[in-house]
């Protein structure tokens, strides 16, 4: 079964959130695009049910926002209060500064920050660099598919990505759809004797864990 | 620019969750800022909160802090009630003022919090270490979620000033796994301390 990874992109520039689309969408990520705090916002609310971004990207400044009832801020505290598994990047011409560092932070404490002056190459790099992790025999490749390095075999779930990518952190699921999908990706481990393994936690948490490492073997 | 959240309490620094935890007091998020720089929020998640906001940031801790670091100087009552109940790591800016457990640490520039919290997070004893996340694991084993472990191990070698009987279930958490080391009482470091049984 296949589902794509879904990504939040908050960005007020129009012709930036463009380019950021058509990059996710060319990586076979699902976005879920938005020009203000507030549409942002009605996307969570709207995909809560049926779907969980594996990332968002937000652009911390939203003067060029068509409406300003929401701030960025607003967004980071839902994700970080209702999404905790989605990974979060914070982008900011002022990022140096640290009273916008401690706004970011006091409103998502575990956002990963980047400088916006570096430009949007710079931003998609970083992106693609937390998203495509190794751990142990599997790759994450073009953050939307695991792939079982020595058979090159494909495993295309965008929660099977969620807990590579958080790889060794627990991640909570929030739906029986999603624990099932996790299952089937701890059984898709086992069948291809990979060294990676899925432990339980009970109430629907999940880790990874390397085999030899954590002496399971 | 962006506004902060209107609604401080929906911040995420206020959303309950377990796992380890720093909470930073200080007037203007200078010291959280800093020691965000130099920690994984895989490890542990910085708390910058403000000196009104300090009961809602330790409850959002749970079951407690792993660490307080306190930027202001003086007295507090809710650090000091939670300092007295729980195994909670501290680092007080300095002078510490009386009547406060004997584990609280005074420091005066910022290199000394990053110094004590690289140290807690590193330490190592009777071959267990900080999983990540939150709990222990021995090298080679599992992972064992107890924050009361959690908070001995980070505080090695150093001491606990608060009564062993706190340490309970970190003891029956030991005993249960059949990991060689023990919470004793020890005078001479100052309170309660996790040793090693083995040869």
């Amino acid at each position: 079964m296949r589902a794509n990874a879904e990504v939040l992109l908050l960005e007020d520039d129009a012709e930036t959130l463009d380019e950021l689309k058509l990059h996710f969408a060319a990586k076979r990520f699902h976005p879920l695009a938005a020009r203000s705090a507030s549409r942002a916002l009605s996307l969570l609310e709207n995909n809560i049910q049926s779907s969980r971004p594996v990332l968002a990207v937000i652009d911390w400044d939203l003067s060029k926002a068509p409406d300003t009832q929401c701030s960025s801020g607003d967004v980071l505290a839902r994700l970080s209060r209702e999404l905790g598994d989605c990974l979060v990047i914070v982008y900011s011409a002022n990022i140096d500064s640290f009273r916008v560092r401690s706004e970011i932070q006091r409103a998502h404490p575990r956002a990963w920050l980047h400088d916006k002056r570096d430009g949007a190459t710079s931003l998609i790099s970083r992106v693609d660099r937390v998203l495509d992790q190794t751990v142990a025999d599997l790759r994450v490749h073009d953050g939307s598919v695991v792939i079982h390095i020595p058979s090159l075999d494909e495993h295309h779930h965008r929660e099977a990505v969620r807990l590579v990518v958080h790889y060794p952190d627990i991640v909570t699921f929030h739906s029986d759809t999603a624990t099932k999908a996790v299952r089937r990706f701890g059984d898709w481990l086992v069948r291809h004797d990979s060294r990676v393994r899925l432990i339980s936690h009970g109430n629907r948490k999940y880790r990874l864990a390397v085999a030899d490492e954590a002496g399971l073997r | 620019m962006a506004v902060a959240s209107r609604h401080a309490s929906a911040l995420g620094v206020f959303a309950p969750e377990t796992g380890r935890s720093i909470v930073v007091v200080s007037r203007d998020g200078e010291t959280a800022v800093a020691l965000r720089e130099r920690t994984e929020p895989s490890v542990a998640v910085i708390r910058d909160v403000r000196p009104d906001e300090i009961a809602a940031g330790i409850a959002a801790c749970l079951p407690f802090p792993w660490m307080v670091v306190n930027d202001l100087a003086g007295e507090c009552c809710i650090l000091e009630r939670t300092l007295r109940r729980r195994p909670v790591l501290c680092c007080w800016r300095a002078p510490v003022p009386p009547g406060l457990p004997r584990h609280v640490r005074e420091y005066s520039v910022f290199s000394e919090v990053a110094t004590r919290v690289e140290q807690a997070l590193r330490a190592r004893v009777a071959g267990l270490q900080l999983a990540p996340h939150d709990g222990v694991q021995l090298s080679d084993g599992p992972r064992i979620a107890s924050p009361r472990l959690d908070a001995l191990v980070a505080q090695h070698p150093h001491a606990f000033d608060l009564p062993r009987s706190v340490f309970a279930p970190a003891a029956r958490a030991l005993s249960a796994r059949g990991i060689p080391a023990r919470i004793v009482q020890d005078r001479s470091r100052g309170g309660v301390v996790l040793v090693g049984t083995s040869a």
